[in-house]
């Protein structure tokens, strides 16, 4: 055959071939990695110092709350009325409950979110231990996960009478649901094998997660749920370990723990932390407390944000302080306007003169549709925002649990024949508080004062109050302002988006 | 293996090198009217030898004894005759409507159109440019049975095309068809130009789109650009129109007296609090009529009666294309190039505009006997300007006692040397939660697109066996570069109506696609056997990197419109994300046909991808036909010309999915400690694992040609079943949800397309049909979940099994509480403290109480009925055509009529407005005043729900068409004058600009205007 017609014929066949070839050697391609990811499989355990960064981790997922979650806690309690254009929360306030309703929903994935971060955290905890070489802070960081994780079923159990306790991760389907008890009991045992690996300190003097869980905070959780068990003598016994321990007290300044200078203040127990960096612009790391916010004030600082106005303190409340006597609890719980001024004296009579619409600060509260007081717990004066930032509450922190709450529940349980083992009194812990309240003192505290106290020390905060009336069958005082509450309210029923998933919610509480 | 394959080869070359005699040829070519055809393509079939009919409509050529000639021309058949005795072959081009012989491509290689068997409607250059639209696929609307297109009406928007119902679940997956563009794959075809397209075709079912494997789940739309012809003159041809669009079916608000009623109503209504004389709207109207004075009309309205929407809209817009090409062709190289401009004004008063310039060549040549080469370019360039859809919403919202501007507030911030004073009004100076205007929306942002794409592919065909074996090899690119940069400006109006800095956003995306497409085919006919085998692979590499960065304070004028140029450094930041897809696939064809009466058509494609985790999938798809009419008992049926049943089932995947990880990721986290930043990781703790979503379709049809190929009838039932659909399934406990392959969904539908072209005389002709097609959409399986949600919590919407994707779940409204004795009388009236009216919804269950258990299905935004038809006449040198089309069964929820559970001191529509409940009797359709602020009435309930049936004259065109030549004399070219109205009339009730709304959510939509244009067509 001639050169040219080799090339002619076999040409063609040879590139065809050589093409062919080429493409099926492109298969491989078929295994690389996806861009813009970091896998798992790829992170480095060998930097023992990089172990902070999944407990950090489960930090972010515990401060990294929904806005409708206080608001969903907090509404069913006698002190605070739902405001503003939620339907379901103003339902839920008057006690009426849907279980389409989406933030109790919200809320109950938010928790669970947050509770399997805990778990995945402590497993990538655990990954360090060789690298780095010191179990001890191992075992600190994976107990203070189990006490965000802890206080993250405290809120469930609260809120919906019961819960899932997750055992495996993979398992959920399988596993049964626990009664309030149940997850009580579990919080307590949880507590007591976190306790000795943490600090013994108060969370501002901790240096590498300052502000962060320690011992205290895992005694004032199982407090809590030894509190909703009606184990007063757990009570009693886990709150005199925080008295005890010498390292906190109360701030003496009530108006402004609740303000910038409270941050990381020695009465905080659990406080989530937010910030601006003290920056007026670029990365912040806040809450959204815009519907604790009140629109249409007059702020002293142009521009400041006013909010949304869903969170209202009730008339009922503010009328007990009245008749209390209570000056500074009570300027540092509600903001007024000029309508709640004048609804107040209409219903009330005549006014102390300190009550203004404007706060210490010089803000102006103005009359606003959805609400006539606002909660000043949550209301940062327009003057505390950092420099060019303007949204509501922006730089400030949200507080948890104090120790005054601790002090007037050991109080409590003292009073409902709890002993003690320190010297303190159910008397002196309630004056402790009340003292500064610029309150007198009392004698012989009974357990309605104790309560009555909370009422007046805690309203607003987290729904402290609700769980108290609540665990206290006190249905009478629940009953207000048209509102009518009987025991079987007293938990949000499982969200029917959870209840399609898992049929052992469809069973309800055993 | 090789060697004994090299003999055939040889073989067969031999075959043809026996030299033969040659016949001078000659005639003339005539269409059906009789006039002659200048520039007629005449080829001697198999060869390079040919001529073009010269100005009369005269040939004459050279061919073989035994040869056929082939005759071509654009518009019309392309007709073979054989070489005969005679040496005069005189031809009547018949005009084309897709005849039997006619190739359509397939994919791959093409098809005769009577070697089908599958569904496969194809649209003709002419049919696509009748409608003035940026966007090709918006001239499909109403054409195709079994698709359904939804109009954009923003400029430069693409339409929502759905081919047979919607396949996968619509948060994993849009349904997009995919588009193929001289075999290109493509998501969306923005870049192309309608009239630089030859011939585009939809192929529907799956035994047809199963050739191209994963992406052709939701069907495939083939797009051919222009091309030359071997052979041929050259010819310059320009296609121009320019035109306005008129916005249409503006939806009537309250006025300002409706919306003073209103308030007034809702202050009468409303239980006050001790101490409250007003609701705080009636003070507002007050602050207005003190403001802005008393209208002199009725002194109890103030002065301003504000049509936001007649404000923000301008009372026509333009729009205009030109298109210049030049095609033709010698005995080796054909060539065809063209330049098109579109330009289209947005109907907002903002900068909203498109604009597209692209460019595009095409050049083949036949480089040797065995070697065929070509090339392809196409360069879009466009910018585009965004309106604001905010607008859109806000105007529905703004009250109509709110004037656009003013200037008392400006002056006064003038005067106090406020800086960036702005003269329009906020509702909030009357003391609305608001500022309202949406002019705040259109004046203070910007949003502008330099969308630039480039399409270019080379090829090389090589003939290993003459007429038999060829083999053609692939090389295709496509990339886009985008810049988007929001601008938003700073404004002062009150104290919460201002923006202080302006803030700037600037993103740029960068998409490279390429692919290299091989394949072998081997075409053959034994005695009454006619054979075609294809073979091929195909390797894609589909990369997008995309890098954002923002700013404020930038300065004011546009060309400081830089980060760079930001005053606060401390605002900046970037971000980047990127992402890059291979594709491996090996795929093939067998179509064979016995004796042009028996079709069997089986394809296979092996696919695999790096996007999921199983990385290999299999898709087999077959279609048998058979031509009844061929048969011999079947030749006395006389007026059956043509008759065709055909059957195809096909597998395909879908891998418009977007990737699951496969695996835990561990993503860094900041927070804040201490009033410090410090930085974290979490990690995830479950993962979504992604194998194939794939769609099995059954489609069976007939095609029948009656009286004289008069009436064209095609018909089709098909079933479309999407099983492993990619579906996010909620984690448990916790938030947000993974996909898995974990549903099923099916379409199904009928369609029957009839077609009629008769002649009344010689002169007048005309064409009528139209096309019908229902479809029927559920969820048959979602893997044990009861349902999913979709919509918010606000408006649910559910996927159930048994109920069609994502359909609307709440109340049904039974009417309204008309007096106190009515709600005493039903519990659950009293147990929620109603009001006359507040609406009674129905208890479905007739127990004591309202709850989850009452709520039903609404229906769903998925149309259950398309229609469309057309009617064309023609008469001497004018033609008229005439498209409708409609649709059924879909509902739209009305979400501007929800927002008031948001905010409520807002207008409302006036149909609203005047049919509020107000007093026993006065309505058992909406509720009082009052009573749309309560949460009772905010429940979500058929009140929201709204049936989305319309009908439309879509499109009119009236033409005069010149024979240039004939006419003026030699030289002239041949003209098409033309007057179109788009879109001229639509009737529906629903209350909105346009029932068009693709995921049936109402919020903020760009209507779709009429266009009515004057057009240009020239022919040199």
């Amino acid at each position: 055959m001639k050169i040219k017609q080799i090339l002619k014929y076999y040409m063609p066949v040879f590139l065809v071939g050589l093409l062919m070839i080429s493409v099926i050697g492109c298969s491989d391609k078929l295994d690389e990695p996806f861009e813009d990811e970091s896998f798992t499989s790829e992170v480095d355990y060998s930097i023992g110092s990089d172990m902070i960064k999944p407990l950090l981790g489960a930090y972010y997922g515990l401060y990294t709350r929904g806005w409708e979650e206080p608001i969903t806690l907090g509404i069913r309690g006698d002190d605070v009325n739902a405001a503003g254009d939620q339907d379901n929360m103003q339902e839920q306030d008057k006690f009426r409950y849907m279980a389409s309703h989406w933030n109790p929903n919200s809320v109950w994935k938010l928790h669970y979110d947050d509770i399997v971060n805990a778990f995945t955290e402590m497993e990538e905890i655990e990954k360090y231990r060789p690298a780095a070489n010191n179990d001890a802070l191992v075992d600190q960081y994976i107990a203070e996960c189990r006490v965000i994780r802890a206080y993250l079923y405290l809120n469930l159990a609260r809120t919906f009478g019961g819960c899932i306790i997750i055992g495996e991760l993979d398992d959920i389907q399988n596993t049964p649901v626990s009664n309030k008890e149940q997850v009580m009991q579990y919080i307590v045992d949880e507590m007591s094998e976190a306790i000795p690996n943490l600090p013994d300190v108060n969370p501002n003097k901790r240096t590498d997660v300052r502000g962060g869980v320690t011992r205290y905070t895992a005694y004032a959780i199982q407090a809590l749920a030894y509190q909703e068990m009606e184990n007063y003598q757990g009570v009693a016994d886990a709150t005199s370990e925080i008295i005890s321990s010498g390292e906190y007290e109360l701030s003496d300044d009530y108006y402004h723990l609740f303000k910038k200078a409270g941050k990381l203040d020695d009465e905080n127990i659990l406080e989530f932390q937010y910030s601006d960096f003290n920056t007026a612009e670029g990365d912040h790391f806040v809450f959204l407390f815009a519907p604790f916010g009140i629109g249409g004030w007059t702020p002293v600082v142009t521009g400041a944000s006013g909010g949304w106005g869903f969170y209202e303190p009730t008339m009922k409340y503010i009328e007990f302080m009245l008749d209390r006597g209570e000056t500074v609890r009570l300027e540092t719980s509600v903001v007024f306007t000029p309508d709640g001024i004048a609804q107040l004296q209409n219903d009330y009579g005549t006014l102390p003169s300190w009550i203004s619409n404007t706060n210490r600060e010089g803000d102006i509260f103005n009359n606003y549709a959805r609400l006539n007081f606002g909660s000043g717990k949550h209301i940062q004066p327009s003057t505390e925002l950092i420099e060019g930032r303007t949204d509501v509450g922006s730089n400030k922190n949200f507080i948890v649990i104090r120790y005054a709450e601790m002090l007037l529940m050991y109080a409590e349980a003292l009073t409902r024949g709890a002993a003690s083992d320190i010297s303190m009194t159910a008397d002196d812990a309630v004056n402790l508080v009340r003292a500064r309240a610029g309150m007198s003192n009392l004698s012989g505290v009974t357990t309605q004062d104790v309560l009555d106290e909370k009422f007046a020390e805690l309203a607003m905060e987290w729904g402290v109050r609700f769980y108290d009336m609540v665990r206290t069958e006190n249905t009478a005082e629940l009953t207000h302002e048209g509102k009518t509450f009987t025991m079987d309210k007293a938990y949000l029923p499982f969200p029917a988006d959870q209840v399609a998933e898992l049929p052992q919610l469809a069973e309800g509480i055993q | 293996m090789r060697k004994p394959f090299l003999i055939i080869i040889l073989l067969f070359s031999f075959a043809t090198l026996f030299a033969q005699e040659k016949v001078m040829i000659s005639g003339q070519v005539v269409d059906g009217s009789g006039v002659t055809l200048p520039g007629v393509s005449v080829l001697e079939k198999g060869t390079t030898n040919g001529t073009v009919t010269d100005i009369d409509g005269n040939y004459s050529l050279p061919v073989s004894q035994g040869g056929t000639l082939v005759f071509s021309y654009i518009g019309y058949a392309t007709q073979e005759i054989e070489v005969g005795q005679s040496n005069r072959i005189n031809v009547e081009m018949k005009e084309d409507v897709i005849g039997l012989e006619e190739v359509v491509v397939v994919g791959y290689g093409g098809l005769k159109v009577k070697d089908l068997t599958s569904s496969i409607a194809t649209i003709k250059a002419g049919e696509l440019v009748k409608t003035p639209a940026g966007q090709t696929m918006q001239a499909l609307q109403g054409k195709v049975a079994g698709m359904q297109i939804v109009n954009a009406g923003a400029p430069g928007g693409s339409p929502t095309v759905r081919i047979r119902g919607v396949g996968s679940f619509p948060s994993s997956s849009d349904s997009e068809p995919l588009y193929v563009v001289d075999g290109m794959y493509f998501d969306n075809i923005d870049f192309l130009n309608p009239s630089d397209i030859e011939t585009l075709s939809v192929l529907k079912d799956a035994s047809a789109s199963a050739i191209y494997g994963v992406r052709a789940a939701n069907g495939v739309v083939l797009i051919t650009t222009k091309q030359g012809a071997l052979n041929t003159k050259s010819r310059i041809t320009y296609e121009g129109y320019i035109g306005v669009q008129v916005p249409q079916n503006v939806l009537q608000m309250a006025n300002a007296e409706q919306f003073v009623n209103y308030v007034n109503q809702i202050d009468q209504q409303t239980e006050l609090e001790p101490g409250e004389e007003h609701v705080e709207d009636f003070y507002s109207i007050e602050n207005a009529m003190q403001r802005y004075g008393r209208s002199r009309v009725n002194p109890n309205l103030p002065d301003v009666n504000t049509d936001w929407y007649a404000e923000i809209m301008k009372s026509y817009a333009r729009q205009q294309n030109h298109s210049l090409s030049f095609f033709g062709g010698n005995n080796k190289t054909t060539y065809s190039l063209g330049l098109s401009y579109f330009d289209q004004e947005g109907l907002l008063e903002t900068k909203n505009s498109y604009k597209r310039l692209n460019i595009r060549s095409k050049i083949d040549h036949q480089a040797n006997s065995w070697l065929k080469t070509g090339v392809n370019f196409n360069v879009s360039n466009g910018i585009r300007y965004i309106g604001s859809d905010a607008a859109w919403f806000r105007a529905y919202h703004a009250v109509p006692v709110l004037p656009v501007y003013d200037n008392e507030n400006y002056e006064a911030l003038v005067a106090a040397n406020i800086p960036n004073p702005s003269n329009y009004a906020s509702a909030d100076i009357l003391d609305y939660r608001n500022s309202q205007n949406p002019f705040l929306d259109l004046a203070y942002n910007e949003e502008r697109q330099d969308i630039r794409k480039i399409l270019s592919g080379i090829y090389a065909e090589v003939e290993l066996i003459p007429k038999k074996l060829k083999f053609k090899s692939n090389y295709n690119v496509s990339m886009a570069f985008l810049k988007i940069r929001k601008i938003g400006l700073p404004y002062f109006i009150t104290n919460d109506t201002y923006v202080d800095v302006s803030s700037l956003e600037s993103a740029r995306e960068t998409y490279v696609n390429q692919f290299i497409d091989n394949t072998l085919t081997y075409n053959d006919s034994f005695g009454k056997h006619n054979l075609t085998v294809m073979g091929g692979t195909s390797y894609r590499d589909e990369w997008e990197d995309k890098l954002i960065g923002k700013a404020k304070d930038v300065p004011l004028n546009e060309n400081a419109w830089y980060i760079g140029q930001s005053g606060a450094i401390e605002s900046k930041t970037a971000d980047d994300s990127a992402e890059r897809i291979y594709g491996l696939s090996f795929f093939g064809r067998v179509s064979y046909n016995y004796n042009n009466r028996y079709i069997a058509y089986f394809t296979l494609r092996h696919e695999g991808t790096s996007k999921y985790q199983d990385k290999w999938g299999t898709f087999p798809a077959f279609g048998l036909g058979w031509i009844v009419s061929e048969e011999n008992f079947f030749q006395g049926v006389n007026f059956i010309d043509y008759l065709k049943i055909r059957g195809g089932w096909g597998k395909l995947g879908n891998d418009k999915i977007d990737r699951e990880d496969g695996a835990n990721t561990t993503n860094p986290v900041y927070l804040a400690i201490d009033d410090t930043q410090v930085n974290g990781t979490t990690t995830t703790s479950t993962f979504g694992y992604l194998g194939w979503e794939t769609v099995k379709g059954t489609n069976i049809g007939l095609n029948a040609e009656l009286f004289d190929g008069r009436l064209s009838i095609e018909s089709d039932y098909f079933i479309r079943d999407t099983e492993n659909a990619a579906i996010p399934v909620s984690l448990k406990l916790q938030s947000g949800s993974v996909r898995k392959n974990v549903g099923t969904i099916r379409n199904s539908g009928f369609e029957l397309a009839i077609g009629w072209n008769g002649k009344i005389t010689k002169d007048l002709k005309y064409t009528v049909g139209g096309n019908i097609s229902t479809l029927k959409n559920e969820v048959r399986d979602l893997y044990g979940q009861e349902y999913i949600n979709g919509g918010s919590a606000e408006f649910r919407q559910l996927s159930q099994v048994g109920e069609p994707l994502l359909s609307f779940y709440g109340y049904e409204v039974e009417g309204v509480y008309q007096n106190q004795a009515e709600i005493d009388a039903d519990p659950i009236a009293v147990a929620n403290e109603l009001v006359p009216g507040d609406f009674k919804f129905k208890n479905q269950n007739n127990d004591e109480v309202l709850d989850d258990n009452d709520k039903v299905f609404l229906g769903s935004y998925i149309p259950t009925f398309n229609y469309g038809g057309f009617l064309g006449l023609s008469y001497k040198n004018f033609d008229f055509s005439m498209n409708i089309m409609g649709q059924r069964g879909n509902k739209i929820l009305n979400r501007k009529r929800g927002e008031i559970i948001w905010t409520n001191d807002t207008n409302i529509d006036a149909d609203l407005a005047t049919g509020l409940w107000n007093g026993e009797g006065t309505s058992n359709k909406y509720p009082s005043a009052s009573g749309l602020r309560r949460g009772w009435n905010q429940n979500f309930s058929d009140y929201f729900i709204e049936d989305g049936k319309f009908f439309r004259i879509q499109n009119i065109q009236i033409a005069y068409n010149i024979k240039g030549s004939k006419l003026i004399g030699e030289g002239m070219p041949d003209a098409r004058i033309y007057l179109t109205a788009e879109k001229p009339l639509s009737i529906f009730k629903y209350n909105g600009f346009n029932p068009e709304v693709p995921d049936g959510i109402d919020r903020q939509f760009y209507p779709v205007p009429s266009v009515y244009t004057v057009g240009l067509n020239l022919n040199f």
